[in-house]
């Protein structure tokens, strides 16, 4: 049988989806459904004085009215300081303060304005810089009382600080001393908005029994499930959460968000079933977006361009919550000086709260955002060096005997970022300098090219002891059914685990069936499918599950072929004896237990059990931030060339190249796919998206009228996706992730083809056209 | 969600007139303006009036020296159309880089006009071919040359109960050209629009996005070089446009685009 | 002032003669009324495309038509594309290229390449591109949707 594993093989779901006939959360309904709205703050920082709902109680088909009062519960993953309606204050605008729900969505919209609510307004702030300074406004008064994730952590309680993470390696100012020269910079990053075409949408019942039944839009089930029982005080066994088809998610639909909300609907409505899906201005506005970034760098590097030493300052703008956002600070604070050799590093990484929309998980997990900065400076430095950037990032990158700022060795299979680098460059022909008079003939064209590279790597950013399981059972006919809780929002895992299984089985894979809907009654635990963990710790449970099926159909067939187990092998849907392949007995056969033909029968249902748990991981040590937080490191790097209009700053991508040491590709197909949609995401952030507030800290660009994602107008004229496959010893037939990488890096390999093209830096994002012709005018242009 | 409205649907502009006179209501024609203004409950009518059914505010037709734009014509019609293709091609310029295709095959030349957005992508051309509204309402029809028409951000000279039944254009020659500057190259509102037009010693400029109303400047060009033209144009338009800094743009970014397209297209159409 | 309008409408080949809210959208009726959830919501305003419906052979967003707009009209959504189970080329085509990866966009981006290729089976890239600007896709990054489409022109689907 020909291999799966690389084949192209389209999603197992295809055909539901380009029918229409897949069902999304808000797709269904639910007899007696009653519709969700939430009143909104106006303000991003302001005492709740009165909150008079009497009339929106009123309003015929007004089945519950719920306000923050009401509600003394604190939700959140790593640290809980979220309240499910303001509670005594906002700390946003778009924050939920008060919620209806009622027969229609007409009615409940109309019982939202009813709602009239007073405010004290409070001084603000903004800038995280401005944030820990003294005398800041404080925004969580009851940080030291708040539950979090201990020695993972660190808040500063009376201050604006969630987590502060430390790293020290070796000594930067020893470094500092010996260096030839130091260049230091800051780089800022906005917020940006995830964008998942499906709004956040959940459906969810509170029954009189206190059993809890939720429907949603998640990226995993048992993380609703235990952040649901966290906070509301409902045992976990009470609570069965179900995910249907996810109309994306990008990391903002990981952990928990308006599911405890719909609940407590639900139970004020008697126990009919809720349904709430946010509008697309409350996806920008009221639900968390990435966080916004501003790095210091200084760099001290030798002549002959080795860096030694450098000390980094992350500020990031967590918002009004940091309940997922401190995980952010806490990755950037162990991989922030990105895929280099460094041996003196000192980097603090703060995760500060700020009367902004809040930031949570997005693809990249603080990578997009301290790659950008990483990448510039490295760039700057080669420039200030009189070095090529491509010659000075080959002379840093990590490589096989490297120590990671964490005192991690970087191993043979590892993987390759310097063969990514050299992959791309090629791509692009890197190292072709224009002559004057090319640049001349450019100029007078009113056009001018660049080129740009950057590198970039990334692990999966989650809890040492995460853990994944899977079920594979057979069907009456020999089928196989694979039970697995990560969820499949598009990224195509689910097709891949069969393949896997396929694979593993040596079956068609037209008769494995992963389990769609996803759901923690019946599933076995997942942690989350976050962090492009789902394919490497999935995989893994999925061919541990296939072997324990192998194992036991092996055992029933030595008895029926009266052989031994270790002479058994398995092959096009047999178990038979290695040296006399005629002797067999089939899958089908054994499925449900073996039947002899006297009619005796033995072994029974196969139900076959496979898990994986990260292994090795250590907590990091408080002050040093030493200790091993990566289970695989996925590398990559992107090549652009780029053209830009002198005189409008138009930019327009003529070509990319993309490579990532993913191990081994599994599916070929969706790979690519991964890579293309992550790369011109990647564009996005790099271009044009980003948060607009004015003075009072309200969202100017709440909607698709000023928050610009790309269209297809708006891509590449060209894209190339290439891998290399160094071989994850651990990993699924060698695989690691690649879901959340294809964006890291992009925006910064863009800038760097600006600094090429016109010989201007730009530090701050998005590289609008009004940004690039300020840097024109700089340039003289 | 769009709160309860009624839903009327005359046949003729006297109907739709009629109709009108109720307070509260308001015309309906694709409704790309209209329907997401109630969605966001910027404006709450109670009555809309659909004209997309009054046979006098369809069709594109010339007529020996005027071409006739109905008001109801979608973009998508007035790009597709060949005789406009052949004759203003600035007018399926324009429309092409307005909204997205599937929002063209609803939005119409009058609902783009009436709803006085300062962005309004058709306006400046129509401005620049010295396009005349043809009005209808209680005494009867009467024509206003365009660049009366807009009276300040989203609002024209309409009354409560006048319809536009369409566009007057008079067919002259001439030359034209229309760069729309927006954030990204799928649909966006423009940051800056400029439309030219040349006929026989003038130079127009229909300016979009830059003041409350879009604007039209007439620059005499006669027995000018091209570089003194681009210099008196830009002249000319800095003397009646300031344009202001907002979220898409600065001001200084409008102006320079401003600049840079009054010298293409002076370039282009001299 | 009753708000509730009758209306004839053929949604797929299958005529309806019904009451309807007159605040109501084609998005709401297609979905509320007739249960056809195949045709996505992404923003209710014009912007995202996952609305995509033919109306009288033409795209249209169907979060801005209202229902009473489609009086008399005909109408064609991702579930009346596929025949006797047969899936479209296009459909095919979307397959082969894994031109989406949640699918919610799916159905809206399917229905303007329908009405792209219904007007014009020779599209070049730029007019395939025009086409499905409308349609905002955070997964795909456009690519394989492209690729897909010009599969169908150029005849290498069956
Ligand atoms: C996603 C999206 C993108 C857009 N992009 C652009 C863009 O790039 N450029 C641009 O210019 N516009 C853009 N628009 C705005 C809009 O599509 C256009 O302005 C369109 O031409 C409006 O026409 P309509 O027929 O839909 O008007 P409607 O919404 O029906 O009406 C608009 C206003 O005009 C009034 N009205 C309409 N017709 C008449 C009439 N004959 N007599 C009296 N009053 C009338 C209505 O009462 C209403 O107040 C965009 C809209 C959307 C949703
Ligand atoms: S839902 Fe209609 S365009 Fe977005
Ligand atoms: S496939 Fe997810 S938005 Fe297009």
């Amino acid at each position: 049988m020909d291999t799966y594993i690389g084949k192209g093989i389209p999603r197992i779901e295809s055909f539901e989806k380009v029918t229409g006939i897949a069902k999304y959360v808000n797709d269904l309904s639910f007899p007696g459904m009653l519709y969700a709205k939430m009143k909104l703050s106006p303000h991003a920082h302001a005492k709740i004085k009165k909150i008079d709902v009497s009339k929106a109680k009123e309003l015929p088909g007004v089945k519950a009215v719920l306000t923050g009062q009401e509600l003394n519960y604190k939700q959140g993953l790593y640290l809980r300081d979220k309240d499910i309606l303001a509670q005594g204050k906002v700390r946003y605008q778009g924050e939920p303060v008060a919620a209806v729900a009622a027969v229609s969505e007409e009615i409940a919209e109309k019982a939202v304005s009813l709602i009239d609510v007073e405010y004290e307004l409070l001084s603000p702030v903004f800038d995280p810089v401005e944030a820990i300074k003294e005398g800041a406004p404080l925004i969580h008064e009851d940080l030291g009382s708040y539950q979090y994730m201990k020695g993972v952590f660190h808040p500063v309680p009376g201050t604006n600080i969630a987590n502060h993470h430390k790293l020290r390696k070796g000594d930067v100012e020893k470094g500092f001393k010996e260096s030839y020269k130091i260049i230091e910079n800051e780089f800022t990053m906005p917020q940006v908005a995830h964008v998942p075409m499906e709004t956040h949408a959940v459906i969810a019942e509170w029954l009189p029994n206190d059993k809890i039944k939720v429907c949603t839009s998640a990226q995993s089930p048992f993380a609703v499930r235990n952040l649901m029982s966290n906070t509301l005080g409902v045992p976990v066994a009470k609570i069965e959460v179900e995910v249907p088809y996810l109309g994306g998610g990008f990391g903002g639909k990981a952990g928990i968000h308006l599911e405890p909300l719909a609940a407590l609907l639900s139970k004020k409505a008697g126990g009919r079933p809720v349904k709430l899906v946010a509008k697309r201005e409350e996806e920008f506005n009221t639900l968390p977006c990435r966080q916004a970034l501003v790095a210091r760098i200084k760099t001290g590097v030798s002549k002959e361009g080795r860096i030694l030493a450098q000390e980094i300052t992350y500020y990031w703008d967590a918002g009004a919550y940091a309940d997922y956002g401190v995980n952010i600070g806490r990755a950037a604070g162990y991989s922030g000086a990105g895929p280099y050799d460094i041996k003196n590093v000192k980097l603090d990484s703060y995760t500060i709260y700020t009367n902004h929309v809040f930031g949570t998980a997005y693809r990249g997990f603080g990578h997009v955002e301290f790659m950008w900065a990483i990448e510039r400076q490295m760039d700057i430095i080669a420039h200030e060096l009189g070095m090529d950037p491509y010659e000075f990032r080959m002379k840093n990158l990590l490589k096989p005997g490297s120590i990671t700022i964490t005192g991690e060795k970087i191993r043979e299979n590892t993987g390759r970022v310097d063969k990514c680098l050299e992959s791309v460059a090629k791509e692009i022909v890197w190292g072709t300098k224009k002559t004057e008079e090319e640049r001349k003939a450019e100029i007078a064209q009113g056009k001018i090219t660049g080129k740009g590279l950057a590198v970039l790597h990334k692990a999966p950013a989650m809890p040492t002891f995460t853990s994944c399981s899977a079920v594979a059972k057979f069907n009456d006919d020999g089928t196989v059914n694979i039970i697995i809780a990560g969820t499949d929002m598009g990224q195509g895992t689910y097709t891949a685990l069969a393949q896997i299984a396929a694979e593993t089985l040596k079956m068609p894979i037209e008769k494995i069936n992963i389990v769609w809907d996803c759901d923690t009654k019946t599933n076995p635990y997942d942690w989350q499918t976050v962090a492009s963990r789902f394919l490497f710790m999935g995989g893994n449970a999925v061919i541990r599950a296939c072997d324990d099926m192998i194992d036991q159909m092996k055992e029933v067939a030595s008895a029926v072929l009266r052989a031994p187990k270790d002479e058994l092998e398995i092959g096009e849907e047999k178990v038979y004896i290695k040296h006399n392949p005629d002797e067999f007995v089939t899958y089908q056969q054994l499925a449900l237990g073996y039947v002899y033909p006297n009619g005796n029968a033995i072994g029974g249902p196969i139900i076959g059990r496979g898990k994986y748990i990260a292994q090795g991981l250590t907590n990091l040590d408080p002050e040093t931030g030493q200790g091993l937080p990566a289970i695989d490191w996925t590398y990559g790097a992107h090549g652009v060339e780029i053209e830009i209009d002198i005189k409008t700053g138009d930019l327009t991508i003529k070509k990319i190249a993309s490579v990532f040491d993913v191990g081994k590709v599994i599916n070929k197909l969706l790979t690519e796919g991964q890579v293309k949609g992550g790369v011109i995401q990647g564009i996005g952030t790099g271009l044009f998206e980003g948060y607009i507030y004015n003075k009072d800290g309200k969202l100017l660009n709440s909607s698709f009228t000023d928050y610009k994602i790309p269209t297809a107008k708006d891509i590449p004229d060209e894209i190339v996706v290439d891998f290399v496959e160094t071989p994850q010893l651990d990993g699924p037939f060698g695989a690691r992730g690649v879901a959340e990488h294809p964006m890291i890096s992009v925006n910064a390999a863009i800038a760097n083809a600006i600094y090429d093209a016109i010989g201007v830096n730009i530090n701050d994002q998005p590289l609008t056209s009004e940004r690039i012709w300020r840097a024109l005018k700089e340039a003289g242009f | 969600m769009i709160k309860p409205i009624e839903y009327v649907k005359p046949n003729s502009s006297e109907e739709a007139v009629q109709a009108l006179s109720e307070p509260g209501s308001k015309v309906l024609a694709g409704g790309t303006d209209l329907l997401v203004n109630m969605r966001n409950k910027v404006i709450a009518p109670e009555v809309l009036v659909d004209i997309k059914g009054i046979e006098e505010l369809k069709g594109i037709r010339f007529e020996n020296d005027k071409l006739f734009i109905g008001s109801t014509v979608t973009i998508n019609e007035l790009v597709e159309d060949k005789r406009i293709a052949q004759t203003y091609p600035i007018l399926k310029e324009a429309g092409s880089v307005l909204a997205s295709y599937q929002v063209r095959n609803r939005a119409t030349v009058g609902g783009n006009l009436c709803n006085a957005s300062p962005a309004a992508d058709m306006a400046p051309p129509l401005l620049v071919l010295q396009a005349k509204a043809v009005i209808y309402g209680n005494d009867g029809l009467k024509e206003v040359p365009l660049k009366d028409f807009f009276v300040g951000v989203k609002r024209t000279i309409l009354k409560q109960n006048e319809i536009l039944v369409g566009l007057n254009v008079p067919v002259k020659d001439g030359y034209g050209k229309y760069y729309k500057k927006s954030r990204i190259k799928g649909h966006d509102l423009s940051i800056v629009g400029v439309a030219g037009w040349r006929t026989d010693d003038y130079l127009y400029f229909g300016i979009g996005a830059c003041a409350v109303t879009p604007k039209l400047i007439e620059v005499d060009v006669k027995g000018i070089s091209k570089q003194e033209a681009v210099q008196l144009s830009k002249e000319k338009v800095f003397n009646e446009i300031d344009p202001i800094t907002d979220i898409r743009a600065t001001a200084e970014y409008r102006r320079a685009m401003l600049e840079v397209f009054i010298e293409r297209i002076v370039n282009e159409i001299m | 002032m009753k708000k509730v309008k009758e209306i004839t409408v053929t949604v797929n080949g299958e005529k309806h003669t019904v009451n309807v809210k007159e605040n109501k959208t084609l998005l709401q009726f297609l979905r509320e009324d007739l249960a056809l959830t195949g045709t996505k919501e992404g923003c209710g305003a014009g912007e995202c495309g996952a609305c995509t419906v033919i109306m009288n052979g033409k795209a249209v967003n169907s979060c801005l038509v209202l229902a009473v707009e489609a009086d008399g009209a005909e109408i064609i959504t991702i579930e009346g594309i596929t025949k006797d189970g047969e899936l479209s080329k296009i459909q095919k085509a979307f397959i082969k290229h894994q031109a989406f990866q949640c699918g919610f966009c799916t159905p809206g981006m399917i229905m303007s390449a329908k009405a792209l290729l219904d007007r014009n089976p020779n599209p070049t890239e730029e007019e395939i591109k025009e086409a499905i600007a409308g349609n905002l896709c955070r997964c795909t990054g456009y690519f394989p949707v492209i690729d897909a489409i010009k599969d169908v022109v150029e005849g290498r689907i069956e």
